[in-house]
């Protein structure tokens, strides 16, 4: 599920002006995913900023954008829905002569990261301890990360002198994905410390690390 | 000083990072051509996490021998010509 697919992120009480994500042409005409439709504005209550960026900024979060390109001109406010607990904000624009107004969703900067497909400092925190448990038992393991076309993470443990990649971490539609190619086995769950934990105890480079007595 | 270049040695280990980003480029341009996403590709050689072909197109990785003909055809490449390329790439001394 990528993040225009994320109906958490879709008002309900968008007017029909409003280009929904099942009607955005989120493809272009080979099939490749298009740029965000997102908007931009500096702060809360702020002028409309188009940014390359695509998102929207308020104070302390960023709004998700629902407004089509052709509709983004004619926004003249954002303004934060004050106590809303579901972090609410309202978008006013003036497409023709008529003022519409609408209530978006917001998600604090972290999940945005999140969202947005990066891994967290959280998550990342738990590969750096694989990497570090890796390396204690002797295991010369080297990492990359990326970002599949469709937004959702991957990451890599690879064997530093060998290059082969020996298990590979994904997030995919929020659940986590670990699969180790050298006993090509897969293992998902919710829990990413956990899903860590089970590939440092199944992993078979550390277990034939561990078995080989040191030199010297 | 000007005009005098250092010379730029590459380790045989940097040299095979960059043929398997080159293998990798190859891959997502022929992907492309035909129309397939990471997604849709990815269940036609059997991959269980599809985020495996974005790190192949990244340069990390390598095709296993034993799938290389089930991706020629889902990239509706000619099998020998596919896996001689993907020689060329992964091992070009053969």
């Amino acid at each position: 599920m990528s993040l225009f697919e994320d109906s958490r992120l879709i008002t309900t009480q968008e007017p029909e002006t409003i280009v929904s994500s099942r009607s955005f042409p989120f493809r272009n005409a080979r099939g490749r995913r298009s740029r965000s439709p997102m908007t931009h504005a500096s702060s809360a209550a702020s002028t409309y900023q188009r940014h390359a960026s695509g998102l929207l900024w308020t104070d302390d979060m960023m709004l998700y954008g629902f407004i089509a390109k052709k509709l983004r001109p004619s926004v003249t406010s954002v303004t934060r829905v004050k106590g809303a607990a579901n972090l609410k904000s309202t978008v006013r624009w003036r497409p023709n002569g008529r003022t519409w107004e609408s209530k978006v969703s917001a998600v604090r900067k972290a999940e945005v990261r999140f969202r947005r497909g990066d891994w967290s400092n959280q998550e990342l925190a738990h590969f750096h301890r694989a990497i570090a448990v890796l390396w204690n038992d002797g295991v010369s393991v080297g990492t990359d990360c990326g970002v599949s076309d469709d937004g959702d993470p991957w990451f890599a443990f690879h064997d530093a002198d060998s290059d082969e990649v020996f298990a590979h971490f994904a997030r995919i539609s929020g659940a986590y994905t670990v699969w180790m190619p050298c006993v090509d086995r897969c293992l998902t769950g919710h829990v990413l410390r956990d899903l860590v934990e089970r590939f440092l105890h199944d992993c078979p480079c550390r277990r034939a690390a561990l078995a080989t007595p040191l030199a010297g | 000083m000007p005009g005098h270049e250092q010379k730029r040695s590459v380790t045989p280990k940097q040299l095979t990072q960059e043929r398997r980003k080159e293998a990798g480029l190859w891959l997502r341009r022929l992907r492309e051509e035909r129309g397939l996403s990471q997604r849709e590709l990815a269940d036609k050689v059997g991959v269980e996490v599809y985020t495996l072909i974005s790190q192949l197109e990244s340069g990390r990785g390598v095709i296993p021998r034993n799938r290389q003909l089930l991706w020629a055809d889902a990239l509706k490449v000619e099998r020998r010509e596919f896996v001689r390329r993907l020689a060329s790439y992964y091992d070009p001394r053969t």
